[in-house]
């Protein structure tokens, strides 16, 4: 892949950030912000996608973070320890930054506590819109924080930098960069389609998730997209009939008394991994079939 | 390993619960428990019946833990309410080896060190305290009324960062239990999803 990349350090072109990025410009003095930054056990670095902004004002940049091995980062819901990293960026005015795009966590036991999380190499897209065709250079910069854990955890912070539109010595990386998104990108978890069925069920102290794609895609195991709701810790009781699953999970003891919706990653063992955000209902009557 | 160990923590609860059911649930009686402390002496829960009493869950290695002592704020938390004569105790489950077990010389010296102020360091290296609240993280707080009633377990506030500088913004929901609680009130937040570090149990506990 683009691993011999990693260490290249590159010039911002510290005179423009001053200017155009306005009050959000570092400091006078303070040197300027390089594309990666390393912490215990982790290095990030800001990378983009190619290409000018075009009509549409949106790029892509993403964080890419390399972790040592037997060390791991965490999900948007990090289960019951740990948390998610986290970054701040600092854009011309009239850009915006969406959240990261996750990739599907792995799951971890370790004792009685279950996280969600990533090891290795983690690509973690943003969008950006707001970016003018042809507008003058800038400098975009993101200060990130984020804790890794093995079976201790380490936080770890840093300031990342890039140019923008990619200065030639960046233009160079750029193609590798694309394919390093896109291939984070065809990985994400995909929407479930509407056309297949899904229904949460409150009963008691249990969601049960029910579950009839028009294939049968196997046993499923469900993350959570919101922390606390489940017991991260219970096992998933999960029965498969035919392209139907079933899966019965136990409802976190923080859970508050009413639950509107339920919202998962659904990882399967082969294919891709789907996302649901499912009315949850407390009758165990048949109910329409749900928005998804 | 883990669902034998739960097993036994859940006891007869098990009857009525399924597999996921809840040994230390706000509501009911606080789990009992027997512990030691730093000093060699004996603290059982039933011994501060008539008290409020507060459980912490500690690990001085662990960032989040290091957050609220780095900042103050946890022992500004121990100095005011024992102060108002709740009972603080502070509780280490890290197993020999593990990150956060220490010695009764060593707890007692980061107790100085840090100028922390809690009633008592109760050294729980089998995690046999730990398992019977399922205390998951560094830290997790717990909060038990003057007839041995939990009405308060989870987070020590809002704000699930390492950050020192989130602690002036945060909302404390162990003050929020014990101001609510000692005022006669019901507890507005009684159970909030912990933060921190795992607890550093023995393997396979």
């Amino acid at each position: 892949m683009v691993r011999q990349f990693a260490l290249r350090v590159l010039a911002v072109p510290a005179g423009a950030t001053m200017v155009l990025c306005g009050s959000a410009a570092p400091a006078t003095g303070q040197p300027a912000a390089t594309r990666d930054a390393s912490g215990p056990h982790t290095r990030v670095e800001l990378i983009a996608a190619p290409g000018p902004a075009g009509s549409s004002g949106e790029i892509t940049l993403a964080l890419r973070f390399r972790l040592d091995p037997g060390w791991h980062l965490y999900w948007r819901n990090p289960g019951d320890s740990g948390g998610p990293p986290t970054v701040r960026w600092r854009l011309p005015a009239g850009w915006t930054a969406a959240g990261f795009e996750w990739p599907v966590p792995e799951r971890f036991q370790l004792g009685p506590i279950v996280n969600y999380g990533h090891t290795g190499e983690v690509t973690l897209p943003v969008r950006v819109v707001g970016v003018p065709a042809g507008g003058p250079p800038v400098t975009i910069t993101g200060e990130v924080r984020w804790l890794v854990c093995e079976e201790i955890c380490v936080p770890g912070r840093g300031t990342v930098a890039i140019g923008w539109p990619l200065p030639p010595g960046d233009a160079v990386q750029a193609p590798a960069w694309g394919r390093a998104i896109q291939e984070a990108r065809a990985r994400l978890p995909r929407r479930w389609p509407s056309s297949w069925r899904a229904q949460a069920r409150r009963t008691g102290s249990q969601l049960e998730l029910q579950l009839d794609p028009a294939t049968p895609l196997g046993r499923p195991t469900v993350f959570p997209i919101d922390q606390g709701l489940v017991k991260d810790a219970a096992p998933q009781a999960v029965e498969v009939s035919g392209r139907t699953s079933t899966v019965r999970l136990a409802l976190g003891d923080e859970a508050p008394a009413a639950i509107a919706r339920f919202r998962a990653v659904l990882a399967f063992p082969a294919g891709p991994a789907y996302e649901v955000d499912l009315p949850v209902t407390s009758r165990s009557t048949p109910t329409p079939k749900p928005r998804s | 390993m883990t669902r034998l160990h739960w097993t036994l923590a859940l006891g007869a609860a098990l009857a009525l619960a399924s597999l996921t059911g809840h040994a230390a649930k706000v509501g009911d009686p606080a789990p009992a428990f027997t512990g030691t402390d730093t000093r060699g002496t004996p603290h059982s829960l039933a011994d501060f019946r008539g008290k409020w009493v507060v459980l912490e869950w500690h690990n001085q290695g662990c960032p989040y833990v290091k957050k609220h002592y780095e900042s103050g704020n946890m022992q500004k938390l121990q100095q005011e309410w024992t102060a108002k004569g709740v009972v603080w105790l502070t509780v280490i489950s890290s197993a020999p080896g593990k990150q956060g077990y220490v010695t009764a010389a060593e707890a007692d010296a980061y107790v100085a060190t840090k100028k922390a102020v809690p009633t008592a360091v109760l050294l729980d290296p089998q995690g046999t305290i730990g398992m019977a609240y399922e205390a998951k993280t560094t830290p997790h707080m717990y909060v038990i009324d003057p007839n041995g009633r939990l009405v308060y377990a989870g987070a020590i506030d809002d704000k699930p960062t390492t950050d020192t500088a989130d602690v002036a913004v945060a909302k404390n929901y162990v003050s929020a239990a014990l101001t609510e609680g000692m005022a006669g009130k019901p507890v507005t937040t009684p159970v909030t999803k912990a933060y921190g570090c795992s607890v550093k149990y023995a393997a396979g506990s």
